[in-house]
């Protein structure tokens, strides 16, 4: 690391008087509102939606959101309430700086200490006559985000350019807002990623611009290579590839395939089964909100992703999928939804200031879903500020796309070839959520610039594999389970922040998940269970019902077998504990249970009584 | 905390703001309910489907025979106020009760219409609100002394009334009501003979498993905790069995889902249970509306009139009505003109509701429709008010906010949705 780096790091560190040093040349610094005061009032949180920068302010004190609008921020802090938010004559005593210092009371609590170089810039500001322009022809164009590196482990400092039409550049790590993507995997603290501990993003936000910078994982020691425990491994890959845990037969043979071999073995040997088709049925379900009718479900784990796509688009804007919903706006925010990841819905009543897409594009998209049929539906659009008409286009594009989505071939060729790259991607998120349990993009549907996915290179990955296999889900699938992503260990543990250590998530497996599991392990005919009852029903479900006692006694079941065939209770026991828990019983548990059988005799009895201890255990119902 | 500066108290707060799960628990903290919202409850009895208010509590005596339908009215223990002649004992009771009239939205739809008041929120294509019971209902650790749950439907929710966004253990715990065994039946509570060890075998197994514990997990096991300390607590099954309430108490309630679902919720909600949301269905009377609610096995209008009036008799009898807030709501009006199969259809921009107990002054009613029974006279109350009428009667603040998923703090009850502070005591 060279000394000027480490010299301009240190620099950082001081930024609070970086610009003061800059212009310490000149005799006087002229404030200009823009530039100086509004940006550090974001970035004290004064301006987020919940405190003033809400649609009607806060305490009668309205700021815009994000400081998107100086002159009106400038209005509102001096011009309203006849100027008394600020005090000329006495700075110290202006309302804009008592109370975010809690000199006066504040809902919105401390945001500045006495003696924070934003409130000496403030004061200073209000002194110097509370200008709101001086006269700076420097207009930044965008923003750069760079690292400065430290030198030391998961940490280094930043800086922030704001650049302008001339390729001036101006340091504003002092007024910028800077966050990360999430804050237990990357801390940043005045303008320092202090802990890098996931790989995640920084952003930078400075007056409408923004820049990130990604922190990949690969340098993050704590990922290399930490592996799940192989049974543990084994029991999760069934239950993610088809909803049921490994037989004792197969973790038998599993355990006999190479270490680096045998979780590969097994997946494709799992998804070239038929209970794979019927489980990966349901991701199409969830992907869809239905299923497209006319494939089975054998079909639709074979049938490439964009012919399933095809398929639920067949009949275009009147296609089942989207004829369910009555209004346009409905069709066009499922449409965007499932198929190219976009959550629209909140554009459909305003323009949210940091996304791209607008109320106007909302409507022009909506519009190509109105059914042409007089009366059919709402619409046409129009404009709710302007009263004009609104034309139909497809997102994103300028061509007018009159009513052309109700023509089948016109919303599928644009969806698979304008969108290729964002269906794949939105896709890939998707398969990712099926193996990972959750989505690198999450919500699934909320692909946006300003929510990255937790691991940009693993999801451009997925998505060049998912369209060099066109679009068959199998291949990206299997590559999945065989690196290291698939195959952390998950740390449940409440205090450690999942996510941010990389790992995976563990969850509790849904009643109508546990049960068929369970039945499957026991060589039982699937339960019946209650719908949608309440957790509190199906805990007592569980533990008293009849489902699980029809398991216990289905004729010829498991333990039926064991009883019959088996002699010796030690192997009774491990064949007991493989077949539901994929591992061998501990040897504390051996002995705890194995005096249950008197005299050694393996009887039906007690292995039922077994069998449902383990059933009530926490551990059967954790999916780690 | 009197030694603690209130800046200091600020300065820590917003340190610990940095975290957002330490934010969001401080906030939960502050949000701690009063003593006097901790001991009060709720009952809340839904009519599901849009109960006439013509018929019911809105009656128009002077209307033309069309827009007064087929019920007589009577009037009622306040001067110049009328009911439907069918409803005689909430007549005579009115004066101990509030009456609020023209509530009125422009909500049509069942469900969006029921989750706007139920919620205290306009309903939200990117966030289910929760219902505003849920705010009643624990969400820390189940204490294994008190094992019935704190929020109770009887036989199930409305979408409006469940956890939105909350976890689900703050929903509410459906029970069915079991008319004839005159129990609340909660299917499997009864442990299977002969699973005792099982089960004992099990704790001990978990003992042995030193693995730690998801939020997923842990949140399971507050159900299961819960599942196993209700189904061996005498005093949770004696709450759950209308039996041992005397005939006579029992018949005044009346030999329906009404009647015994409002005796049931006042068993609860005398244990510890605090809120009960009684579920009655089938008001939604497109034809036939004078037979629909004025006959049958009991007659509509009957059972509301016995089942109500005798709630509020038997809760001032047991000092209850200084601790429970009783509720009488539904999703909206019907059409103030009889339709050609003689029955109502959706009309959201009047109905009304029916308040009584703790926090509630007594002998109000307030708001008023025209003639006609179409239209509220001044600008009417809009739905959410009911919600932040009732929390306030509960000692809850309408206004607290909450963080939502995202952290954006949302209010109890929609902005600018004051309580009506004319009904409050």
């Amino acid at each position: 690391m060279s000394l000027r780096a480490l010299a301009s790091f240190a620099w950082l560190l001081v930024a609070t008087s970086a610009w003061a040093q800059e212009e310490s040349e000149e005799f006087y610094y002229e404030y200009d509102f823009a530039w100086d005061i509004a940006p550090r009032l974001v970035q004290a949180g004064c301006a987020t939606a919940e405190c003033h920068g809400g649609a009607t302010g806060r305490g009668g004190f309205k700021l815009s959101l994000f400081g998107t609008d100086p002159r009106a921020d400038y209005d509102a802090i001096v011009e309203e309430l006849d100027g008394r938010r600020i005090d000329r004559l006495d700075p110290e005593r202006s309302l804009v700086l008592r109370k975010p210092t809690l000199d006066l009371e504040h809902g919105g609590g401390l945001r500045w200490n006495e003696d924070d170089d934003a409130v000496r810039v403030l004061r200073e500001w209000i002194a110097a006559g509370a200008p709101f322009r001086a006269d700076d022809p420097f207009v930044p164009q965008r923003l750069e985000l760079e690292r400065i590196e430290s030198g030391l482990q998961r940490s280094f400092g930043l800086r922030v350019l704001a650049i302008d039409a001339q390729g001036r550049a101006r340091e504003v790590g002092d007024r910028a807002t800077i966050s990360s993507s999430d804050p237990d995997a990357l801390r940043v603290r005045g303008g320092v990623v202090t802990h890098a501990r996931a790989p995640g993003w920084i952003f930078a936000r400075f007056q409408q611009l923004d820049a990130r910078l990604e922190v990949p994982g690969g340098e993050l020691r704590e990922l290399d290579a930490a592996r799940a425990d192989p049974l543990l491994l084994a029991r999760r890959l069934c239950f993610d590839l088809v909803g049921r845990w490994p037989t004792p037969e197969e973790l038998r043979r599993y355990l006999a395939w190479a270490e680096g071999e045998r979780l590969g073995a097994y997946a494709r040997e799992l998804v070239d089964g038929a209970e794979f088709a019927a489980h990966f049925a349901r991701f199409v379900d969830r992907w869809l909100g239905s299923s497209p009718g006319a494939l089975t479900s054998e079909e639709l784990a074979l049938a490439p992703l964009d012919r399933i796509a095809r398929e639920a688009l067949r009949g275009g804007g009147r296609s089942a999928l989207l004829r369910r919903r009555s209004d346009p706006r409905d069709r066009m925010e499922h449409f965007a939804g499932a198929f190219l990841g976009l959550r629209l819905e909140c554009a459909r009543c305003h323009n949210h200031p940091a996304d791209r897409w607008t109320q106007r594009d909302h409507l022009a998209f909506s519009a190509p879903f109105v059914d042409p049929r007089p009366d059919a539906s709402p619409g046409p659009f129009f404009d709710p500020a302007s009263g004009e008409r609104i034309e139909p286009r497809f997102l994103g594009t300028s061509a007018s796309a009159s009513e052309a989505a109700f023509a089948e071939a016109a919303l599928v060729d644009w969806l698979l070839s304008e969108q290729r790259e964002r269906f794949a991607e939105n896709l890939a998120n998707r398969l990712a959520a099926f193996l990972l349990g959750a989505g690198l993009v999450e919500p699934l549907d909320d692909h946006r610039t300003t929510n990255p996915p937790r691991d940009l290179a693993l999801l451009r990955e997925l998505r060049e594999r998912l369209l060099a296999a066109r679009f068959e889900a199998r291949p990206v699938l299997l590559w999945l389970c065989a690196t290291e992503h698939y195959q952390r260990p998950s740390d449940p543990s409440p205090e450690a922040p999942t996510a941010a250590e990389g790992l995976r998530r563990a969850r509790v497996l849904r009643p109508e998940e546990l049960l068929p599991a369970i039945a499957r392990a026991l060589d039982a005919p699937p339960p019946e269970l209650q719908a949608d009852a309440s957790p509190l029903a199906r805990e007592l479900e569980l533990l008293h019902g009849e489902p699980l006692e029809r398991v216990l006694r289905a004729p010829g079941n498991l333990l039926e077998v064991l009883a019959e065939l088996e002699p010796s209770a030690e192997r009774a026991l491990e064949e007991l504990y493989l077949a539901l828990l994929t591992r061998p019983p501990r040897e504390a548990e051996r002995a705890l249970l194995l005096p249950r059988f008197a005299s050694g005799a393996v009887r039906l009895e007690v292995l039922r009584e077994i069998a449902r201890a383990l059933i009530l255990t926490r551990e059967i119902g954790a999916h780690r | 905390m009197s030694l603690v500066t209130r800046r200091a108290f600020f300065a820590q707060a917003s340190q610990l703001a940095a975290l957002p799960w330490l934010a969001a628990r401080l906030a939960a903290r502050l949000a701690a309910p009063s003593p006097v919202s901790e001991s009060r409850a709720l009952i809340l009895l839904w009519l599901d489907g849009g109960c006439s208010h013509l018929d019911t509590f809105d009656p128009k005596r002077a209307a033309p025979s069309e827009v007064r339908g087929p019920f007589d009215t009577i009037e009622s223990a306040i001067e110049g106020v009328d009911l439907c002649a069918r409803l005689p004992r909430l007549a005579a009771l009115l004066d101990r009760l509030v009456l609020l009239r023209g509530l009125s939205s422009g909500e049509g739809n069942h469900d969006r219409a029921a989750s706007f008041l139920l919620t205290g929120h306009r309903p939200s294509a990117t966030l289910t609100s929760p219902g505003w019971p849920c705010w009643l209902s624990d969400e820390g650790a189940f204490d294994p002394r008190s094992p019935l749950p704190s929020y109770v439907a009887l036989p199930a929710a409305p979408n409006g009334a469940r956890a939105g966004f909350l976890p689900v253990s703050r929903g509410p715990i459906e029970m069915a009501l079991d008319l004839a065994h005159a129990r609340l039946s909660l299917p499997n509570l009864e442990p299977r003979p002969g699973t005792e060890t099982s089960r004992a075998l099990a704790a001990r197994l978990d003992a042995l498993d030193g693995a730690p514990r998801s939020l997923a997990e842990l949140a399971r096991d507050r159900f299961r905790a819960q599942a196993l300390a209700i189904s061996q607590s005498r005093e949770a099954r004696e709450a759950l069995d209308l039996k041992l309430e005397p005939a006579e108490l029992r018949a005044r309630y009346g030999a329906h889902l009404a009647g015994q679902g409002l005796l049931a919720a006042r068993r609860l909600v005398e244990r510890g249970t605090r809120a009960v949301l009684v579920h009655w269905d089938g008001w939604d009377h497109h034809r036939e509306i004078g037979e629909a609610l004025g006959y049958g096995f009991p007659p509509r209008l009957d059972a509301l009139d016995q089942s109500v009036s005798a709630l509020h008799e038997d809760l001032e009898q047991r000092g209850l009505l200084e601790r429970v807030v009783v509720a009488v709501a539904t999703e909206f009006g019907r059409t103030p003109r009889l339709n050609l199969q003689g029955g109502r259809d959706h009309w959201p921009r009047a109905s009304c509701a029916l308040l009584f107990g703790a926090g509630l002054r007594r002998g109000v009613v307030h708001g008023a429709t025209d003639a006609r029974g179409e239209e509220p006279l001044d600008e009417g109350l809009a739905p959410p008010r009911v919600g932040a009428t009732i929390l306030a009667a509960l000692g809850l603040d309408p206004a607290q906010e909450f963080p939502a998923p995202n952290g954006r703090p949302i209010p109890l009850i929609e902005k600018g949705q004051a309580p009506i502070r004319e009904v409050l005591a």
